[in-house]
């Protein structure tokens, strides 16, 4: 209000200077009186554009016309504050395989396309639509990963139901190449947690305080797909799976502590779904993982191991026809720990940008125990060190180079991935 | 185990998610699944305190500086400062910043105090799925944050995996309210006497 009085006195002479010499002063002062309305007028302008963009800004935050605020005017029309359901999102990843004594390969691994859309408050659809390697004239497919509803209750409990992604271990979630050091996945998040593992399912999900919680109950693994290497091929990936048999599976995550996480899973269900003529057994599968991870500063390590066990094996190697050591294993267990540092966070640190080497050991026996009468492959017991340096220059993309040197059971090698993320 | 035990095994889970009469809406730094409005974040922040909006203008050369505080892109050159008042005393000051995620808009409240530190962090409104809305633990380690080196997830604020997206626009817009805070709220020279 003072600085307007002293604009206004500012005015005053240059106004008087113009008036014609005859102008009373009764005039001078109409003149004044009128041109403080005017600036009165302008700053009430003023002030509604103000509000008006902030309305464009914040949308359905701001009330609607006519319940304006601190004295401020009404809008003109809210129809801008109206947001589109429609959410987009990918991520991808290429990666060039240098094989010692391999033959080379260089991949597009995935290409992947987020889409979801936000009914309204409570009820939300989100899916993941993926595209491995490349072309389906080639070695290529083309999946649903994850298609589900969320009902969203309250922050304690909502519930989700379709083909969701199993909630076990670090990897099967979150897959994004940049939520990872490596450029491979860890072994045990392949072959035990077989990620990516998506099945049919329902189930709920929420945080009570620190402890982020999900329970899911999903279609069973076919255990007739099990192999020696894992348990990767009994994922029935939500296409016309066979639903004879239901699994359990629960998860829970203590996050504390800003930037740990602490957690673990269980899956517990049968795999033989109903194929007694096929002379499977029940078949039955537990699962269990431990997991943490650490991110502060530049720091970023992690850990994870699972053991899993399977029943009625004798049967399942009978029908499918395995002798000697090609058994499914009864046991299954792996851990592995990484960890990397941001050289940058102590260089640049005002750097978006990340520069960060990084090592990993894994250690993993998919026939830990077979049945009697069979044994168990070395190449399917055996140990991983990893080690390479990945660059991010923004958050969105990550460059990786390392090299993986497996004790037996894998072809030691180089690879250089690049990933992408939006 | 069959299809029904299994869902059976989940009842307990389901019932409370059919006759839970927990709120939709967030409350403190809690994870906000739903919207907030501008006024009930406001009531939430101040409660009993008169709320009076100033809206800043700013200057090219103000806007360059709080660039140059934040270390990140200031593009607004209109500021609504919320400003709460207890008695004459001004006890915080609210702003409301708006930034992009993935596809859509978050808005998030931070609320700045006399010490140009941050009071209070709020989540209105955050349209992409839940799986990238960091936990409210994390939020709450904005909470005392000035505007240095330690604001920053490189530094003082820790990441999470999952929602980095999230954690960089929040961090981001952090600096930004505390750089703009710093421009329009000067501190007032003192008087020699």
């Amino acid at each position: 209000m003072i600085s307007c009085f002293r604009a206004l006195v500012s005015v005053v002479p240059v106004v008087a200077a113009l008036l014609p010499s005859g102008l009373s002063a009764q005039d001078t002062l109409q003149r004044l009186e009128k041109l403080e309305r005017e600036n009165e007028e302008l700053r009430r302008r003023l002030d509604i554009l103000a509000e008006e963009q902030e309305r464009l800004e914040l949308g359905d935050l701001v009330p609607p016309v006519g319940e304006g605020q601190y004295g401020l005017g009404p809008a003109a029309s809210k129809v801008y504050s109206i947001q589109s359901g429609l959410s987009i999102g990918g991520y991808g990843e290429a990666i060039y395989r240098n094989f010692a004594g391999g033959t080379d390969e260089f991949d597009f691994l995935r290409a992947v396309l987020y889409f979801g859309y936000k009914f309204n408050e409570h009820w939300v659809f989100n899916s993941e639509l993926e595209f491995e390697h490349a072309s389906t004239s080639g070695a290529g497919s083309a999946s649903v990963e994850f298609a589900y509803i969320d009902y969203l209750r309250s922050d304690e409990i909502s519930a989700r139901v379709g083909l969701v992604l199993v909630p076990m271990g670090l990897v099967n979630e979150l897959h994004e190449p940049s939520t990872y050091l490596c450029a491979n996945r860890p072994e045990t998040e392949l072959r035990i947690l077989p990620t990516t593992w998506r099945e049919n399912g329902i189930g709920t999900f929420g945080e009570l305080g620190d402890i982020s919680y999900c329970a899911y109950a999903v279609n069973g693994f076919d255990g007739k797909d099990f192999q020696a290497t894992g348990l990767r091929g009994g994922r029935q990936k939500g296409s016309e799976a066979l639903a004879e048999d239901f699994a359990l599976v629960v998860r829970a995550d203590w996050t504390g502590k800003p930037g740990l996480l602490a957690g673990g899973s269980a899956y517990m269900g049968d795999a033989g779904q109903g194929q007694s003529s096929l002379g499977l057994g029940d078949t039955p599968v537990s699962i269990y993982e431990l997991h943490a991870e650490w991110k502060a500063g530049g720091i970023w390590l992690r850990g994870l191991g699972a053991m899993a066990r399977v029943g009625d094996v004798s049967q399942l190697n009978t029908s499918n026809g395995f002798t000697g050591d090609e058994s499914v294993g009864e046991e299954l267990h792996g851990f592995y720990f990484e960890g990397g540092y941001d050289v940058l966070s102590l260089l640049v640190p005002d750097s978006e940008a990340s520069l960060s080497p990084y090592v990993r050991f894994e250690s993993i026996d998919t026939q830990a125990e077979v049945p009697a009468g069979f044994a168990s492959d070395p190449a399917n017991d055996f140990d991983v060190l990893t080690f390479g340096i990945q660059y991010q220059p923004i958050t969105e993309l990550v460059f990786k180079i390392d090299y993986a040197d497996y004790d037996r059971g894998g072809l030691d090698g180089l690879s250089l991935a690049v990933g992408y993320v939006f | 185990m069959s299809p029904i035990l299994a869902v059976k095994a989940l009842l307990p889970l389901l019932s409370l998610l059919v006759f839970s009469t927990g709120s939709i809406h967030a409350s403190g730094t809690d994870k906000a699944l739903n919207s907030l409005t501008r006024d009930e974040a406001l009531q939430l922040a101040f409660p009993g305190c008169r709320i009076e909006k100033v809206t800043h203008y700013l200057k090219k050369e103000q806007r360059k500086l709080a660039e140059e505080l934040a270390k990140v892109k200031v593009e607004r050159r209109v500021v609504h400062a919320y400003r709460a008042m207890r008695k004459d005393e001004v006890v915080g000051t609210a702003y409301f910043d708006v930034h992009k995620v993935r596809t859509h808009k978050q808005v998030v409240m931070f609320v700045v105090d006399k010490a140009r530190s941050l009071r209070r962090i709020e989540l209105l409104t955050f349209a992409e799925p839940v799986e990238y809305i960091p936990s409210g633990k994390w939020y709450r380690q904005f909470i005392g944050k000035k505007l240095n080196d330690q604001l920053s997830l490189k530094r003082g604020i820790r990441g999470v995996t999952g929602a980095t997206l999230t954690a960089r626009a929040t961090t981001q817009a952090a600096r930004r309210v505390l750089a703009l805070h710093a421009v329009v709220e000067k501190p007032k020279p003192v008087t020699r006497l």
